[in-house]
C-alpha cells in the first residue's frame, strides 16, 4: 500500500545518499532567539544558516550582521518552523519556550538542536521526549561535557572515568561530589531582583510573545535579555543556566540515562516567589544509593569527586589507587558515540546527547529547583515521573501556559 | 536585594521591632498582634528552611486575623515595597502544601481566598491566585470561578482551577464559556480541552473554524484531547484543508493527538480509521513524519497488527520515516516479529538491510544472532558493519573469537576493531597476539593496534621484531605500538634502535618508547643511566637531547644546558628544544638567560617555556609573582602580555593585585587583568578574600569596566563579596611611587632611646638637616627608591605598633641591608655569597637578635643578586615572622631590643630601611596596622566594645602556663606533654563580661573555663569553673548532671547534646553579669542560671564553694591533662 507511488518523490534532505544536495553540501538551520547565545549558535560546524527569528529586532540586526550574507529575519517561529529550506532548528531563546518550540519543530517535521536546559518542568520534557521520538526527529541538546572536552577540574574528557566506572575497580554505589574543591568552577547562584517596578515596553520588543506562554507580568527589564535566569517563570538561576552541563557527565558516568533520582534534598535560604535566589547544597540519592552532590559552599573539605567503596577519585584526576592510569589503558573501552549532530542527522542514530538522556539531565536540574522552591526534600518515582506524596510538587511538574500556547 | 528589603522594614517597623527587643525573647510573649507581624516581616527571608518553617509555622499560629494582617500589606508592583510580606504568604501556600499539612493547608486556603476578596488591585488578585496554584482545592474554584471572564485575570484564574483540576474545574469553565470575549475564550477552550471534558464539544465545535488561526488551534487541540468520537469529521477536515503540513493553528497535530486519544479511550475501530487517513494523506516525503505518528499509536494500541505495516515502511527511500519506523520495531518484543525482519532483511536493498540488522541489535532478542553472523559474510561493507555493531550486542563477550576472526580475514578492519576495543582488556590479550604468526600487512597491523591499545607489555619482543618487518603497514603499527609496550628492561634495545632507524615518523615513536622505558628510572637521571651514556659516544645526540626532559634531574638538566651553550646546529637545536619542554621549574633560569640574551628565534619559545614552568612550579606565590614581573618586559604582543596577566590571576597575594591594577587602564589588557583582579581579590577555594579600602576601590573599577559572557555573574559575585567585605582599613602604601613623602632622614644614628632624649627643638633641628642628607643619598627612579651607598637609613614618618609590612629589595653584589622595626635593626638582607661575614644562611633573619635567642633564617630563600625578593613581616607585641620570597624564614620569633638589651623591644616605633655602603632599591613597600584588640572581631563586636584576648601569635595578655599553652597558626594550642604547669589565666580580673570563645575538643577532653578565679587553689571552688568537656566520650557515661558541658561545676547543670562532634570547633557565648551565668553554645542557650539561687541551699555537688561570692578575678583556662584547641578569643567587659 505505501511503497511504489507514494515514495517516487525524491527526498529533500541530504539523506541516506540518494537525496538532494544542498548548494555547499551542508545541512541548513534556522536559529530561533539570536541573543547573545543564539548568536554563538550561528558558527556551529556543518551547518549554514538560512534563517533567524527574534522578538526583539535588534537581535535580528545584530545576528544578520553576524552572519555576513543575507538570511530571512522572522518574529514568529511558527513560520521558521514552515520553512521547507530548513533541516535543522536551533532553539536558543529563554527554557521557558525551549520544550514548546521543540516540540513545534518536530510537528514540522525538523530536527532539533536546543539549549540548555532542555525545558523548564519535567513535564514539557516528558512531551519533547513524545514528539520528537513519534515525528522521528533527530534532537542534541546543547552541552557536551559527556562527549567532548575537558571535564572540569579532572583535566580528561570522561572516557577514561567511563572505563574505570565501568571496570567497577571503585565499588559500588558511587556518590558525585560537584564543588569549588573537586574542580567545578560552578555557579551556584544568579540571583533575580525583587520588587520590580513596571516598566514601558521598548518599542523593538514584543514582550507579550517574549512571554509567550509564560504568566503575564509587568515588563521591566531585569526580565527579559541577558538577566531571565534569575526568576522561575523562565529558568532556574545557576542551577538552571548550567546544571545541565554538570549534572549530564555524571549521570553519563552513573550509567543513570534511563532512571532519575528518588530522593533529593536541599539546603538553601527562603525563596521568594519570583526572583530565584541562592541555594548552598543539593543532594540527589538514586535507588541503589549513588549520590550526587552539589556542594555550593565548599562544605565537604575533603571531597573527591568520585567516592566508591574502594577508591576516590580527586580534582586532577588524582586518586587513592595508586597507577591509576596506566590500568585504565589496559581496559575496555566504553561504547563509542555519535559527537557530531550532523553525522547523526544524516545516519538517522542518535546524538551522544540526545532528548531521552538529556531528558533525564534536564530533570534532575528541575526536581532540584522544585525542591529550592518548595524548600522540602522531595521523593520521586522514575518510571512514573511523579513526586511520591507530594502534590504540590506535583502541581510544579506541569505548569499550565497561558493561551494559545498549549504543548 | 536584602539590603534594600532591610531599609524598607526598618523605616516601616523600627518602633514595632524596638518594642520587641526591649521587652526581650526570653520574658512571656505578650507582644502585640502587630508586633508580631512585624517581628515575622523582620526576619524575612530566613537564611535556611529550618527556620523558614518555624517562622511560617508562627505565622499560621496567628490565625485569620493575623494572617489578614500580612495580606492587607500588599502593594500594587511599583507602589511600594512588600517583598517581605510577599516572602511570606509565598512561603505559606509552599509550606501547607506539603503532604500532611492538611490542616495547614485549609487554612491558608480560606486566608488567600478571603484576601483574595478584600484586594481590589489585579497584579496583586494575580499574585494570590497564583498562591492558590499550590494549596487550592474544591474551595478555590468555587471562589474564583468569578473571574473566568475577567480580561485581566481570566488567565491567572484559569491556572489556578487547572491546577486544582478534577470534575468541577470542568463545570465551572463550561458554565464561563457562553460569557466569554474574544479574549477569554482561548483560555478558558483550551482548559476544557486539558480536563477533557466530553461535555464541552459542543460549545467548542464552532471555535474550530474560527477566522483566528490562535483560536483554532486552541478548539482543534481541545477537541483533540477530549477524543470526543463525534469530533472525528471536524478535526479530519481541518487537517485535510491545512494539508496535512505544519501551520499555527495545528490542525495537522490535533487530528494526531486526536488519533492517539481514540486509541487510548478504546475507539479501536474509529483509532485505525483515522490511522489510515492519515497513512493516506501523508505519503509525501515533507508528510512522512506526521505517517511516522500514525504508525507509532498503531503499535501503541495495536501492538503486532503494526507489522505489516512496519514491514512496508521500512521500503521506503526515505530514510528518516524508515528508521523511526525501525525504532518502533525494536520495542516490539516478540519472536515472530524478529522472524519476519529477518525475512524482510533479505529482500531488501542492503542500506535498509543494515539498517534492520542494526535494529535487530538494539532490540537484543537472540534469534536474531544466526541471521546477523551470517550477514558479517555480506558482500555490503554496510551490512557487515552494522553486523558486527549488532553482534557486540547481542553477544557481548561471546563474540570476541568470532571478531578475532573475522579481523584476521583483514576484512572491516576499523569496524571490527572497534568492536574489540570495547571487549578486551590487557587480561585477554594472548588470542589477539596468537594470531600474528598467522596474519600479515594490513590484518597483522591491526593486531598490533589491538595489542598496543590496551598496553599488552608481555608482547614486547614480537612487536620489537616486526619494526623490522619488510611489510611497511606491520612495520608501522609495530614503531606506533612501541611506546605503549615498552618497559625499563627494554631500553638497551630501544635506545640501539633510536640511532638505528633514519624516518622521521620512526624516530618519534622510538624516543616516545624510550621515554616510556626511561621515565621514572633513578639511573637515568644521572651520568651512569644508558641514556646519558649513548648520549656521549653517538653523534646523533640531537634524538636522546630530546626525550631528556621527560627523564629530569639536576645532571640531565646541566647536561641540556651545556649542549644549548657549546655546541651548534641540530644538537643545539634539540637542546634548546629540550630545555622549553622540561617538565618541571628547573629550567626557567636557563631559558629566563636565553630570552634575556637572546633575540629572535630563541626569545619567543624560551618566553613562552619560562611562563608554563612558572605557572605550574611548586613554589610560593610571591616567588612566581616575582618570576612573571621579570619575564614580562619581554613580553611583546598583547597575547603575551595577557598570558602573564592570566596567569599571575592565580596568585592569592596583594602584590599581584597592586601589579595588575595598572593594567586596567590598558584597553587592550583591561579585561585580562579585571578577570584576573577578580580571581585573586574574591574568596576561592579554601582561601578568603582579600579585603582593605585598597582591594575595595580595585574591586569596584573591575565591576564597572568588567564585560562579555560570563560578567554577569562576576558583578554579582563582586557586589556580594563587597556587601560583607571586612570594613578594616587594610594595606596602604609606604611609598607613592614618585617622591620620599611619607619619609624623613635618620637622627642619632637611629637610636630611639638617645632621640627621645633631645628637645623638640633640637629634634627639629636635626631632623631638618638629617632631610637634607637622605635627599642627598635616598632617590626615587621608575617607581622604586634608590640607595646611591652613602648615607643613612630612610626612615618611616610614623611610628607603628603591631603591624604587616610587605616589601619588595634588590641588592648588588655584596649587598648589604635590612629593615628596621620599631626602630630596631633588623630583618637582615645581605648578599649570601659573603662567607666571610656569615651570609651564608640567607636573608630574613633578624641579625641583631641576642646570642640564646634564634637570629638565623630557617632557610636560605633568596633570590639571586640584582633579582627582586619580597618580604612579608608580620609584628605582633615582640614576635615577628618573616616571609622571604613566600617561605617562611623566621617562625614567631622574639625581637630584641637592640639599643638596650636589658629591656624588651619598644611597643612602636618607626619602619626604616637600612644603608649599608652598597647601591640597593625598594618598590612595593606596604604596611598593614593591625589593632591587636580587635584581631578576628567582627564590625559589630569592635562597635559593641569587645576586645581580642589572643592575637593569634603569641600568648601576650595571658599569664600562667604558657608551656603546655602555646601559639600555633593562629590557634591556642594544648598539649600537656610538653612540660608545663598549672593552668593559663588572664593577665587582667574581671567581674562582669561577655566572652566569646571557640574551641575543638579531642575524644574524652576535659578543661574547665574558669571565672572570678584567683591564680592559685582550685579554681572550681576557689573561683567558678564552667566545665569544658567532651561528654560525649564512653568515659564519662557516668557523670553527674553538673558536669556536663557548660555546667558551673558542681552548681548548675547544663543542658547536654549540644557539642559538634569532636573534632568539630564549637562556638560558645558566656555571659556573667552579677550572680547570673548565660552559656549559650552554638547558638542554644545551654545554662541560664543565678549561682545565689542555686547555691543558698546547698549546691549539688554538696561541696562548698567559697569560689561564688567572689565579685571579680581572673578567666583561665583549668587544664586536666587533655589535648585541644581555643580560637577566636574575645571579651567585653560589662563592669566598664
Amino acid at each position: 500500500m505505501i511503497a511504489g507511488a507514494g515514495f517516487t518523490i525524491i527526498p529533500r534532505h541530504v539523506m541516506g545518499g540518494n537525496g538532494f544536495i544542498t548548494p555547499s553540501d551542508q545541512l541548513t538551520k534556522a536559529i530561533i532567539g539570536v541573543g547573545g547565545m543564539g548568536r554563538g549558535h550561528i558558527p556551529y560546524e556543518g551547518t549554514r544558516v538560512v534563517a533567524i527569528c527574534d522578538v526583539d529586532t535588534k537581535h535580528l540586526e545584530l545576528a544578520q550582521s553576524q552572519i555576513g550574507y543575507e538570511v530571512k529575519k522572522i518574529h514568529d517561529f511558527r513560520e521558521v518552523c514552515q520553512l521547507p529550506e530548513v533541516d535543522i532548528v536551533h532553539v536558543a531563546t529563554p527554557p521557558h519556550w525551549h520544550g514548546l518550540m521543540a516540540v513545534e519543530a518536530a510537528k514540522a517535521g525538523k530536527d532539533i538542536w536546543c539549549e540548555k536546559p532542555m525545558t523548564r518542568t519535567i513535564g514539557e520534557g516528558k512531551r519533547v521526549v513524545e514528539a520528537v521520538n513519534a515525528h522521528g526527529r533527530m534532537f542534541r541538546l546543547n552541552t557536551w561535557f559527556r562527549f567532548k572536552d575537558n571535564f572540569y577540574g579532572l583535566g580528561t574528557d570522561v572516557k577514561p572515568l567511563k572505563k574505570l566506572i565501568e571496570s567497577g575497580i571503585l565499588g559500588w554505589p558511587l556518590k558525585f561530589t560537584v564543588s569549588g574543591i573537586t574542580g567545578y568552577d560552578w555557579k551556584f547562584y544568579w540571583s533575580g531582583e525583587y520588587n520590580l517596578k513596571p516598566m514601558p515596553v521598548p518599542e523593538n520588543l514584543d514582550y507579550d510573545m517574549w512571554l509567550g506562554p509564560a504568566p503575564y507580568k509587568p515588563y521591566n527589564p531585569e526580565r527579559v535579555h541577558a538577566k531571565f535566569r534569575g526568576y522561575w517563570d523562565y529558568d532556574g538561576g545557576g542551577l538552571g543556566d548550567m546544571g545541565q552541563h554538570y549534572l549530564d557527565p555524571v549521570q553519563y558516568l552513573l550509567g543513570k540515562d534511563d532512571t532519575s533520582p528518588v530522593r533529593i534534598e536541599v539546603d538553601a535560604p527562603q525563596q521568594h516567589y519570583d526572583a530565584v535566589g541562592s541555594w548552598r547544597r543539593i543532594e540527589y540519592t538514586y535507588d541503589d544509593g549513588c549520590k550526587i552532590i552539589l556542594d555550593g559552599e565548599n562544605k565537604d573539605k575533603d571531597a573527591a569527586y568520585i567516592e566508591g567503596p574502594n577508591g576516590k577519585i580527586y580534582r586532577g584526576f588524582r586518586s587513592d589507587i595508586p597507577n591509576l592510569k596506566s590500568f585504565i589503558e589496559t581496559l575496555p573501552e566504553p561504547e563509542p558515540q555519535i559527537a557530531v549532530f550532523s553525522e547523526s542527522v544524516k545516519t538517522r542514530k542518535k546524538f551522544a546527547l540526545n532528548e531521552m538522556n538529556g531528558f533525564r539531565s534536564a530533570t534532575m536540574v528541575n526536581l532540584g529547583i522544585v525542591a529550592v522552591r518548595l524548600g522540602r526534600t522531595l521523593n520521586f518515582d522514575p518510571d512514573k515521573l511523579e513526586f511520591i506524596d507530594d502534590e504540590g510538587a506535583n502541581r510544579l511538574i506541569n505548569q499550565p501556559m497561558r493561551a494559545p500556547w498549549t504543548i | 536585594m536584602i539590603e534594600k528589603m532591610k531599609k524598607y522594614i526598618t523605616q516601616i517597623f523600627t518602633i514595632l521591632l524596638l518594642t520587641v527587643f526591649s521587652i526581650g525573647s526570653f520574658a512571656q510573649d505578650k507582644r502585640t498582634l502587630d508586633t508580631k507581624v512585624a517581628d515575622i516581616l523582620a526576619q524575612m527571608p530566613t537564611k535556611d528552611l529550618v527556620r523558614r518553617d518555624r517562622v511560617i509555622n508562627e505565622v499560621i499560629q496567628l490565625g485569620p486575623e493575623g494572617f489578614q494582617k500580612f495580606t492587607a500589606l500588599l502593594v500594587t508592583p511599583g507602589e511600594g515595597d512588600d517583598t517581605a510580606v510577599r516572602f511570606v504568604i509565598n512561603s505559606c501556600s509552599r509550606y501547607a502544601s506539603e503532604f500532611g499539612k492538611e490542616k495547614e493547608k485549609d487554612f491558608v486556603e480560606d486566608q488567600l481566598l478571603k484576601a483574595l476578596k478584600t484586594q481590589q488591585n489585579n497584579d496583586v488578585k494575580t499574585f494570590l491566585l497564583n498562591e492558590l496554584n499550590l494549596v487550592g482545592g474544591e474551595k478555590t474554584i468555587q471562589a474564583v470561578k468569578v473571574y473566568l471572564t475577567d480580561d485581566f485575570l481570566a488567565e491567572p484564574a484559569n491556572q489556578t482551577i487547572l491546577s486544582v483540576g478534577g470534575k468541577t474545574a470542568a463545570t465551572v469553565l463550561l458554565e464561563a464559556l457562553p460569557k466569554a470575549n474574544d479574549k477569554t475564550k482561548p483560555t478558558l477552550v483550551k482548559a476544557l480541552g486539558e480536563l477533557q471534558c466530553v461535555n464541552a464539544v459542543q460549545q467548542i465545535n464552532p471555535f474550530a473554524n474560527d477566522k483566528n488561526p490562535a483560536m483554532r488551534k486552541v478548539a482543534l487541540e481541545a477537541l483533540a484531547n477530549i477524543g470526543d468520537p463525534n469530533s472525528f469529521k471536524t478535526l479530519l477536515t481541518a487537517a485535510k484543508n491545512a494539508n496535512f503540513a505544519y501551520e499555527p493553528a495545528n490542525a495537522a497535530e490535533a487530528f494526531l493527538k486526536y488519533t492517539n486519544r481514540l486509541g487510548e479511550k478504546n475507539e479501536t475501530e474509529l483509532c485505525k480509521k483515522a490511522c489510515n487517513e492519515i497513512f493516506k494523506a501523508n505519503q509525501a516525503d515533507d508528510k512522512l513524519h506526521n505517517y511516522s505518528v500514525a504508525l507509532a499509536i498503531y503499535t501503541k494500541y495495536f501492538g503486532t497488527e503494526v507489522q505489516p505495516l512496519l514491514l512496508k515502511a521500512v521500503e521506503s527511500t526515505n530514510k528518516p520515516f524508515r528508521v523511526s519506523a525501525l525504532n518502533l520495531a525494536e520495542n516490539m518484543h516478540d519472536v515472530a516479529a524478529t522472524r519476519a525482519w529477518i525475512a524482510k532483511a533479505q529482500t531488501v536493498q542492503d542500506e535498509t538491510k543494515a539498517e534492520i540488522i542494526g535494529m535487530l541489535g538494539r532490540k537484543g532478542d537472540p534469534l536474531a544472532t544466526g541471521f546477523v553472523k551470517e550477514s558479517l559474510n555480506s558482500t555490503s561493507e554496510m551490512v557487515r558493519v552494522e553486523s558486527i555493531n549488532a553482534l557486540l550486542k547481542l553477544e557481548g563477550n561471546k563474540a570476541t573469537p568470532l571478531f578475532i576472526e573475522h579481523l584476521a580475514k583483514g576484512q572491516d578492519t576499523e569496524a571490527t576493531k572497534t568492536a574489540l576495543l570495547q571487549l578486551l582488556d590487557q587480561k585477554h590479550l594472548a588470542p589477539v597476539a596468537a594470531l600474528f604468526d598467522k596474519t600479515s600487512g594490513k590484518t597483522k597491523a591491526a593486531f598490533i593496534d589491538l595489542i598496543a591499545a590496551k598496553s599488552g607489555k608481555e608482547y614486547f619482543e614480537p612487536i620489537f621484531a616486526l619494526t623490522k618487518s619488510g611489510n611497511a603497514d606491520e612495520k608501522a603499527a609495530a614503531f606506533n605500538a612501541l611506546k605503549k609496550v615498552s618497559a625499563e628492561n627494554n631500553l638497551e634495545k630501544l635506545i640501539q634502535l633510536l640511532l638505528s632507524v633514519n624516518d622521521e615518523t620512526e624516530i618519534v615513536q622510538v624516543q616516545m618508547a624510550v621515554v616510556a622505558a626511561a621515565k621514572g628510572v633513578e639511573i637515568e637521571k644521572t651520568e651512569k643511566g644508558k641514556l646519558l651514556s649513548a648520549l656521549k659516544t653517538t653523534d646523533k645526540k640531537d634524538r636522546i637531547i630530546t626525550v631528556l626532559p621527560e627523564i629530569g634531574g639536576d645532571v640531565v638538566l646541566a647536561t641540556s644546558s651545556g649542549y644549548f651553550k657549546n655546541s651548534t646546529g641540530a644538537t643545539k637545536e634539540a637542546a634548546f628544544k629540550a630545555l622549553t619542554n622540561w617538565k618541571d621549574y628547573s629550567a626557567s633560569a636557563a631559558l629566563f638567560e636565553i630570552c634575556k640574551s637572546n633575540t629572535g628565534e630563541f626569545r619567543a619559545p624560551a618566553y613562552a617555556s619560562f611562563i608554563r614552568q612558572v605557572r605550574s612550579a611548586n613554589i610560593p606565590d610571591d616567588q612566581k609573582l616575582l618570576q612573571y614581573r621579570k619575564v614580562m618586559p619581554f613580553a611583546s604582543t598583547t597575547e603575551k602580555k595577557t598570558q602573564v596577566i592570566n596567569s599571575i590571576g592565580n596568585l592569592k597575594t596583594l602584590l599581584s593585585l597592586v601589579y595588575l591594577e595598572k593594567f586596567l587602564d590598558d584597553k587592550d589588557l583591561q579585561q585580562a587583568s579585571a578577570r584576573a583582579i577578580m580571581k585573586i581579590a574574591l574568596p576561592g577555594n579554601e582561601q578568603p578574600g582579600f579585603s582593605g579600602k585598597m582591594v575595595k576601590n580595585m574591586l569596584e573599577k573591575v565591576a564597572s569596566v568588567i564585560t562579555g559572557e560570563e560578567s554577569d555573574y562576576d558583578k554579582i559575585n563582586i557586589k556580594n563579596y563587597l556587601e560583607k567585605m571586612p570594613k578594616e582599613k587594610g594595606f596602604v602604601s609606604m611609598f607613592n611611587g614618585k617622591n620620599l613623602d611619607g619619609w624623613q632622614g635618620m637622627l642619632l644614628d637611629g637610636n630611639p632611646i638617645a632621640i627621645a632624649k633631645l628637645s623638640e627643638q633640637e629634634k627639629a633641628k636635626a631632623q631638618t638637616e638629617a632631610d637634607k642628607k637622605m635627599l642627598e643619598n635616598w632617590s626615587v627612579k621608575d617607581g622604586m627608591i634608590v640607595f646611591s651607598g652613602k648615607g643613612h637609613n630612610l626612615v618611616s614618618s610614623k611610628n607603628y605598633k603591631d603591624f604587616e609590612m610587605i616589601v619588595d629589595w634588590l641588592i648588588t653584589k655584596e649587598g648589604d641591608s635590612g629593615i628596621y622595626l620599631r626602630g630596631t635593626p633588623q630583618v637582615q638582607i645581605w648578599d649570601t655569597s659573603r662567607v666571610d661575614v656569615g651570609a651564608q644562611v640567607g636573608s630574613g633573619g633578624l641579625y641583631n637578635n641576642n646570642k640564646e635567642n634564634v637570629r638565623d633564617p630557617l632557610k636560605v630563600a633568596d633570590n639571586p643578586v640584582n633579582e627582586w625578593n619580597t618580604f612579608r613581616i608580620l609584628m605582633i607585641g615582640e614576635n615577628v615572622t618573616v616571609y622571604l620570597n613566600g617561605e617562611l624564614v623566621v617562625d614567631n620569633v622574639k625581637m630584641d631590643n637592640y639599643w638596650d638589651r636589658s629591656i624588651p623591644i619598644f611597643s612602636e616605633g618607626t619602619i626604616e630601611l637600612q644603608a649599608h655602603g652598597n647601591e640597593l632599591a625598594f618598590r612595593d613597600i606596604y604596611v598593614r596596622e593591625i589593632n591587636a584588640k580587635t584581631i578576628g572581631l567582627t564590625e559589630t563586636e569592635i562597635s559593641d566594645g569587645f576586645e581580642t584576648l589572643f592575637n593569634g601569635k603569641n600568648l601576650d595578655g595571658w599569664q600562667g602556663n604558657n608551656t603546655d599553652y602555646f601559639a600555633q597558626n593562629g590557634e591556642m594550642v594544648v598539649n600537656p606533654e610538653r612540660g608545663g604547669h598549672g593552668n593559663l589565666f588572664t593577665a587582667k580580673e574581671y567581674s562582669d563580661f561577655i566572652f566569646r570563645f571557640e574551641f575543638q575538643l579531642t575524644p574524652g577532653a576535659n578543661n574547665g573555663l574558669g571565672i572570678r578565679a584567683p591564680l592559685e587553689g582550685d579554681a572550681a571552688y576557689v573561683g567558678m569553673e564552667l566545665q569544658i568537656l567532651d561528654n560525649t566520650a564512653p568515659i564519662y557515661a557516668n557523670l553527674q548532671e553538673y558536669q556536663y558541658h557548660g555546667s558551673v561545676y558542681g552548681v548548675i547543670p547544663a543542658k547536654r547534646g549540644f557539642l559538634n562532634p569532636v573534632g568539630e570547633w564549637n562556638s560558645e557565648e558566656v555571659i556573667v553579669k552579677g550572680s547570673k551565668v548565660k552559656v549559650i553554645l552554638n547558638g542554644e542557650t545551654i545554662l541560664d542560671g543565678d549561682i545565689k539561687e542555686a547555691s543558698k541551699n546547698g549546691t549539688l555537688d554538696g561541696n562548698e564553694h567559697p569560689g561564688l561570692l567572689r565579685e571579680k578575678g581572673y578567666i583561665g583556662f583549668l587544664g586536666h591533662g587533655s589535648e585541644l584547641k581555643f580560637r577566636n578569643l574575645r571579651i567585653k567587659d560589662l563592669s566598664k
